[in-house]
């Protein structure tokens, strides 16, 4: 379901707990993205995260070393993304059911070729915003102040800045997309 | 399929809306459907949630819990007794571990501390001297004015004025240094400083280290950290930095954003620091302090150094704690009380009045006077259940169940009952005070005691109409009773709540509400302790309401308001149209006069 990771066979020293941290360094990003993409909340898919690795750790003695540790490790992730939505039932807006079989379906398995190609194009396009735009970037990410309070700031309506959000993650998007396809062909 | 997502910008709007967390269900039915029917729109979201991760702070390492190093191989007879024991040891190492962990923990704390430490006792270090110069200051501001008071001097304070007035050759430190902005005044109702020149305005930027006295209303501060609170007069305190402050004496209700986490509130004998939460806090003048969680975390700690403390609690959602006194911290699970603080300002009038006057009918709502409450709330006098809404028990009035005193499970409201000295001595609350001169009744009743208004369904007029005004409302509150009922309210527990407001009188106005039976005759009684303090006997709709001022002092503990039925009993045994208001019924405070916070 999830592709091997080359990390796994890494050199390791005999403590379980190196052992542990070095795979679980190795494919954090990974663990969270394939929360994140079912939790798509940044908090709430920190606690999963957070969750996820105490569980990993505890049933670490289970894990069979050689095999995958990523889908080990995405496994224990959506068992606690279920938990963890089943908690939250009724008390707030979740993606539906079908909607999160979908994803885990259609998306997981490529999971981590999206990050290996896509995290270090951003940067470079990230260059390419305007100061504006950086700004309000940075405000965001940087400074970690939601959209409702920036537009509280910077006194203007909030609906515009979603726009204005929504339009720069798009540029990023589309920016990453060309260099994916440009790199392709040369 | 989907071949340029510039040519369908919806969909990163509701994107960025769920992240955000602020998608309506509407919104992401859409977004469901946008991405169930087209795949590019599914590798859309993929990428699009990829590019948020990367933009992201990076992520710190999970805490995992670690583990003792390897231990030596157990011998064979270990090995059997661990086989037999097995769920034992696990449950042993299990307890280890989270010692370890929680040992770890508390290790980063001490850590982040002394490093919190090291940067307050910079920032200290420069906000002194700058108090300092400050000082300085006002004290050569205080000798020019008191050379100005001095006649005799006039021509010597010339010659001075001269001789010490500033020259270009003045050293930089001897400019005034004024305590920075930390916060903005956005939003008051119904405010009033003790001091008449401070500024009210909204939009009032508001300096650090300044005594404040709010004697009245509501004020919501927004801190330049981006921390929101509201304070419910009474309440003294000093604004400290962007993001933390001192609370002598009040309640306030905090709203802390991500961005400004570790919020602190400083009181005498206690510090709340925040964990990116909702939380309330009430400083009593005596050091006693309580802090209710309403939303995620804040660690409640003994003494008002953030710092140093020598012992700490950590309380979560639902959980108060409170410090008592100067050295005793008891921390208690509670079921979460917001009703005690005013957590948004409201948009409408209101009749309480934070620091002046506490509406009894937002009580009976379950709220503190100060309009928390709900309104059209009922409480069944016969057997104290409380419901939502307007009820009546029959077409006519019913004979009681009993004409016991009723504990009602509300914060303030002690109980309710039925009057009735036919059937026995009448208790007319909890400690068991019993009101010798009460009638007797035909101990029936008709519609539960009621906070709010309401149409009779029959003839489609307001049941809450006295002189011709109509009551029931947030602006003009009212309780309204049918005879024969009673109910009584916890001034002890009220006044126990208050932070620096003496309960001073109740007043209300009562009188028969206007409806089909012109006729009718009804008693209005106030009674405190089991003692009758008014009394309005065969009151009829055409008869003016009638005004109730009672003087209170700190001994009385109960408050009770009855009806009972008029001498027209004879004619009508089922009280048809006894509809006593008792309308706008009010706590006056005062402030504590002297009294050192």
């Amino acid at each position: 379901m999830v592709e091997e990771s080359t990390s796994d066979q890494m050199p390791m020293s005999n403590s379980p707990t190196d052992r542990f941290l070095r795979l679980f360094l190795a494919h954090q990003k990974l663990i969270y993205a394939s929360i994140l993409i079912l939790v798509p909340n940044d908090a709430d898919a920190e606690d999963l995260l957070q969750e996820t690795a105490s569980v990993m750790w505890r049933k670490f003695d289970e894990f069979e070393e050689g095999s995958n540790f990523a889908a080990w490790a995405v496994s224990i992730a959506r068992y606690q993304v279920l938990n963890f939505r089943k908690k939250r039932r009724g008390k707030e807006i979740q993606l539906s059911d079908n909607m999160l079989e979908l994803i885990a379906e259609q998306i997981l398995p490529k999971l981590n070729s999206y990050l290996d190609t896509r995290l270090s194009i951003l940067e470079n396009c990230l260059n390419k915003l305007t100061e504006r735009d950086r700004i309000l970037i940075q405000m965001r990410y940087e400074k970690d102040i939601t959209v409702k309070e920036i537009s509280r700031r910077v006194k203007r309506p909030i609906h515009g800045l979603y726009k204005a959000m929504a339009r720069i993650h798009n540029a990023l998007l589309q920016c990453v997309r060309l260099r994916i396809a440009a790199e392709e062909t040369s | 399929m989907m071949e340029d997502q510039n040519a369908n910008p919806q969909l990163s709007e509701l994107l960025i809306e769920l992240l955000e967390g602020t998608i309506s269900q509407d919104r992401l039915e859409q977004l469901e459907k946008h991405l169930a029917q087209d795949p590019a729109a599914l590798d859309y979201y993929a990428e699009f949630l990829t590019i948020h991760m990367g933009l992201s702070k990076p992520r710190k390492v999970p805490e995992v819990i670690i583990p003792p190093e390897e231990e030596t191989l157990p011998t064979a007879a270990e090995l059997l007794a661990e086989v037999i024991e097995r769920d034992e040891k696990r449950r042993v190492q299990r307890e280890a571990e989270e010692a370890r962990r929680a040992a770890e923990i508390k290790k980063e704390e001490v850590r982040q501390y002394a490093e919190e430490a090291f940067k307050k006792f910079k920032e200290d270090e420069q906000r002194r001297l700058e108090k300092l110069a400050y000082k300085q200051y006002r004290a050569r501001q205080r000798n020019l004015i008191l050379g100005i008071g001095s006649l005799a001097a006039t021509l010597i304070f010339v010659v001075l004025a001269w001789l010490f007035s500033p020259t270009p050759a003045d050293p930089p430190n001897s400019a005034p240094v004024a305590p920075p902005i930390v916060a903005t005044i956005t939003e008051s109702k119904d405010a009033q400083w003790a001091n008449s020149s401070f500024p009210m305005e909204t939009d009032t930027q508001l300096v650090a280290l300044t005594d404040m006295h709010l004697k009245r209303g509501l004020v919501q501060i927004t801190f330049d950290s981006g921390a929101e609170i509201i304070l419910q007069a009474p309440c003294k305190f000093q604004l400290e930095e962007e993001n933390q402050m001192f609370l002598q004496s009040g309640h306030l209700a905090a709203v802390v954003p991500r961005q400004a986490k570790g919020f602190t509130v400083r009181s005498t004998g206690a510090t709340v620091v925040d964990y990116g939460t909702e939380f309330g806090v009430i400083a009593h003048p005596g050091g006693e302090m309580e802090a209710h969680v309403f939303k995620g975390e804040v660690d409640l700690r003994l003494g008002s150094d953030r710092l140093v403390f020598e012992r700490s609690k950590r309380l979560k959602k639902g959980w108060a704690g409170r410090v008592s006194g100067k050295d005793s911290l008891t921390v208690e699970k509670i079921e979460s009380r917001p009703n005690l603080f005013v957590r948004q300002i409201p948009k409408k009038e209101g009749f309480g009045i934070a620091g002046w006057r506490l509406d009894l009918a937002d009580i009976i709502g379950g709220g503190n006077g100060l309009g928390t409450g709900e309104l059209n709330r009922s409480i069944n006098p016969d057997n104290g259940e409380i419901r939502s809404g307007f009820y009546r028990q029959g077409q006519v009035a019913v004979p009681a169940q009993s004409c016991d005193y009723i504990p009602v499970n509300m914060d303030f409201v002690d109980g309710v009952f039925v009057p009735d000295s036919s059937l026995g001595l009448v208790a007319v609350n909890s400690r068991g005070d019993i009101f010798y001169e009460c009638p007797d009744t035909n101990g029936r009743y008709c519609w539960d005691v009621f906070n709010g208004n309401a149409v009779d369904k029959k003839d489609k007029k307001c049941r809450q109409i006295i002189d011709g005004k109509k009551y029931g409302t947030s602006d003009a509150p009212a309780i309204s009773m049918h005879s024969n009922s009673g109910i009584t309210f916890d001034i002890a527990k009220i006044r126990s709540t208050l932070t620096g407001n003496h309960i001073t009188s109740f007043t209300a106005r009562c009188g028969v509400a206007d409806g089909p039976f012109p006729n009718t005759k009804m008693d209005f009684w106030v009674l405190v302790d089991g003692q009758n303090r008014f009394h309005l006997k065969d009151a009829m709709r055409r008869d003016f309401a009638q005004t109730i001022r009672l003087e209170l002092t700190d001994e009385d503990k109960f408050l009770t308001l009855m009806v009972t039925q008029g001498s027209d009993i004879a004619n009508d045994p089922f009280c048809s149209g006894d509809w006593g208001i008792f309308a706008e019924p009010a706590l006056i405070l005062n402030p504590i006069e002297g009294q050192r916070y």
